[in-house]
């Protein structure tokens, strides 16, 4: 079968930043902070705004932004990485039934529920009839619908895929996520993401959109190497795995230039990066970015925007450093996530000189 | 290189039988499952329902896991049906394999939040629950009981996360990255989707009617169904011989409203358009449609007009919905599996509760079961709010 390349053409993003330059927010007493909105209007007639809720239409700004960095106004597949779905209409719609026992209830909150909303709500605005799907796989939700995209591209199905990571951090939720240990009890410092002492992370929410496709041209970030995704087995571990992915792209880990990892301060989710990463004079530079997105299920699509954006620019923003350990030409940079030390993926990316 | 991808193993539960011969059996006989509910804790009795006829408690005793243990019911169904699944496939032991599970599910763990969410925000009763609402966490759980996964997702395109499920594992098969893979789907009933589609005024307050023009609506079921996919080259190696073959699938949005499918069946003509040119079959080959026909005005009428545009005449075409009832996120698994043994034992299975044909159509579906009637291929459609609108095709291996 004749393999295509993937490439990177086309990014668009709504998260905790404000317009411009990365800054590293104030996290406050509560190490939360919600999406800074975009002039929705600009982008989607008022009639359909009204009826929209903020993931949807967040969602499909990041899509039209990505679309339209690329060049590509109809796309081959939409695909959608989800944690929580369209977690407040499911709420609003929930907490009604419950203390409406079961009456005198409206569709609005349920229709707009389900998790393909996004990408179906894409799918109505654009009239794309093409490929559309969802994963809500926890915390590797985005890394699957990239995958997905990745995979059919490489085969020739598709020619472009549009990839969007979106959750949205309702009040309720961060509460719920609080109560089972997610959340960061002391005020966030720099040094929890240099060397995490306590557990918990800071907590975002935010959309991303990556454009897919098989050609390179003037709009290409990066190319996308590889992917693997792995569930981690009893019988095996995450070094052996990784090896093995790194060696079937015929490159070692001094051969990699930097490794953008899910670094966000708690100090066991760290820990398994750290094992891999920090030992070693030529171990690659790190790079981290749960500090300036926030952490949530999709928060990973942040972290693949900045690194197509490194590879592109061959320029690394100083908020992304752990660790600088190489100034060479940014050739490689190897994309790692895991939930829970159970699910990891492992991505690489690499430079296109044109 | 023998890139056919051949199914070795199926797993099934629903209101029809907790297992595959208790579900032929049901099949063959014609008998429904629907009636009133026994096991959901609703105010709205006046719906029936396709309950799997088993409580909590003796699903958890079915599937050897503690009572105590923290776990959904869809988790549960899904643990049953991908162990059949296994088990007839002749897979012992799951880490020996570079094996996948592809899950597909949207109400995940609801059914569980809906009892303690004001506990969730309340007070700290109920916590253990809240790691397991997410669809995520149901997969996640039927790796735990059922083996050593290398690779798991989970699909949530509404009703056709099942058949999206097989779509992608099939993809993962034919680049190699997987040398087996189940796929399928699981939803248990939840009070918040029986009272979402209660709202939209689509459930029927008697058994489901597809395709009758009289229908008014859905009845909503439960239940799971789990294919082993793995090439046909690997089955051999492995010496174990296919039950038939994924011919083609399409995968294609409606593109139309969340909730409404088109008047014209775009969106499902696409995707059986896109499943025939895999397959390579010319429509005349297509000898059985299992249909979405979930029973609504909207549905049946845009599939069917989908349906007619495509084949002249249009092949015999049953919703098994009217049986099982509609297992929204599992139907894809679940009414694969049906149309399957059904193929394994030639005959066509029957369109329960119909009367009158849909004036705006051509076609009558199956009124009774139809023996000793092979079937070489049959095509398969799975719908979903959104248009996540999926179609596959199965022939048999003979």
């Amino acid at each position: 079968m004749k393999q295509h390349n993937v490439y990177i053409n086309g990014v668009g993003s709504i998260s905790i930043q404000e317009e411009g330059a990365l800054a590293l927010p104030d996290w406050g007493e509560e190490n939360y902070l919600r999406c800074i909105d975009p002039p929705y209007a600009q982008y989607i007639s008022p009639a359909l705004l009204r009826r929209m809720s903020k993931v949807v239409k967040r969602g499909i700004v990041s899509a039209l932004l990505a679309l339209k960095d690329g060049g590509i106004e109809m796309p081959d597949a939409i695909i959608s990485g989800t944690g929580l779905g369209c977690i407040e209409d499911t709420e609003k719609f929930l907490s009604a039934m419950i203390e409406q026992n079961e009456q005198f209830l409206q569709p609005t909150h349920f229709i707009q529920s389900t998790h393909n909303t996004v990408s179906s709500q894409i799918a109505i605005m654009l009239k794309c009839y093409n490929y559309n799907n969802t994963f809500s796989h926890l915390g590797i939700s985005l890394e699957n619908a990239l995958f997905d995209g990745f995979l059919q591209i490489k085969m020739g199905m598709l020619s472009n895929a549009l990839i969007n990571g979106c959750d949205e951090m309702t009040p309720d939720y961060h509460l719920m996520l609080k109560k089972v240990g997610f959340w960061k009890d002391t005020p966030f410092q720099m040094e929890d993401m240099y060397q995490a002492i306590t557990s918990g992370t800071v907590a975002g929410e935010g959309c991303n959109s990556l454009l897919l496709s098989n050609e390179k041209n003037e709009h290409t970030y990066a190319e996308v190497k590889d992917i693997q995704l792995i569930h981690l087995r009893n019988n095996n571990n995450i070094e052996e795995l990784l090896e093995h992915f790194l060696d079937r792209n015929g490159l070692t880990l001094s051969e990699i230039d930097a490794v953008m990892s899910g670094i966000n301060g708690d100090i066991q989710n760290d820990a398994v990066y750290d094992k891999l990463y920090k030992e070693g004079e030529n171990n690659p530079t790190q790079l981290i970015y749960r500090h300036l997105s926030g952490d949530f299920f999709t928060s990973s699509g942040f972290g693949l925007i900045q690194s197509a954006l490194v590879l592109k620019n061959q320029n690394i923003e100083p908020l992304l450093f752990r660790k600088e350990n190489k100034k060479n030409k940014i050739r490689h940079i190897l994309f790692h996530n895991h939930y829970k030390n159970s699910t990891h993926a492992l991505i690489l990316l690499s430079v296109c000189s044109n | 290189m023998n890139q056919r991808i051949a199914i070795t193993g199926l797993g099934i539960i629903s209101a029809i039988g907790n297992n595959q011969s208790d579900t032929l059996r049901s099949l063959l006989q014609s008998q429904s499952g629907i009636g009133e509910m026994q096991f959901l804790d609703s105010i709205h009795h006046e719906f029936p329902v396709g309950e799997v006829k088993l409580s909590d408690a003796e699903l958890k005793k079915l599937c050897q896991i503690d009572d105590e243990s923290i776990i959904g019911r869809t988790t549960l169904l899904g643990i049953l049906a991908v162990r059949e699944a296994l088990k007839e496939a002749q897979i012992e032991q799951v880490e020996k394999h570079k094996i996948g599970l592809i899950s597909g599910t949207t109400v995940g763990g609801m059914e569980k939040s809906e009892q303690f969410y004001l506990d969730f925000l309340q007070n700290d009763l109920h916590n253990e629950y809240i790691n397991i609402h997410d669809c995520g966490a149901c997969t996640e759980g039927i790796v735990e009981h059922t083996g050593n996964f290398c690779f798991c997702t989970t699909i949530s395109t509404a009703c056709s996360s099942a058949a999206n499920a097989l779509i992608m594992g099939a993809n993962m098969l034919k680049a190699g990255y997987l040398d087996i893979v189940v796929v399928g789907g699981a939803e248990c009933l939840s009070k918040f989707h029986l009272n979402g589609f209660n709202t939209l005024m689509i459930l029927d307050k008697t058994p489901c009617k597809p395709f009758d023009q009289n229908r008014s609506g859905i009845t909503l079921g439960e239940g799971a169904g789990y294919l082993v996919l793995e090439t046909e080259e690997h089955a051999a190696k492995r010496n174990v011989k296919p039950i038939c073959f994924v011919s083609g699938y399409g995968n294609a949005c409606d593109a139309y409203h969340q909730t409404a499918s088109s008047p014209d069946g775009k969106g499902a003509l696409l995707a059986m358009q896109k499943a025939l040119k895999m397959s390579g079959l010319d429509p005349t080959e297509i000898d059985y449609i299992n249909a979405h026909g979930t029973g609504t005005q909207n549905n049946d009428l845009s599939e069917g007009i989908a349906v007619q545009q495509l084949f002249t005449p249009v092949p015999p075409i049953s919703s098994t919905k009217s049986l099982t009832g509609h297992t929204t996120s599992a139907a894809g698994g679940v009414e694969i599996i049906l149309s399957i043994l059904a193929m394994k034992n030639q005959f066509l299975p029957q369109n329960l509760n119909y009367q009158d044909k849909i004036e705006e159509l051509n076609f009558e579906p199956i009124k009774s079961n139809m023996l000793n009637h092979p079937i070489q291929h049959f095509l398969k459609n799975s719908f979903g709010f959104g248009g996540n609108n999926s179609s596959i095709i199965i022939s048999n291996n003979i």
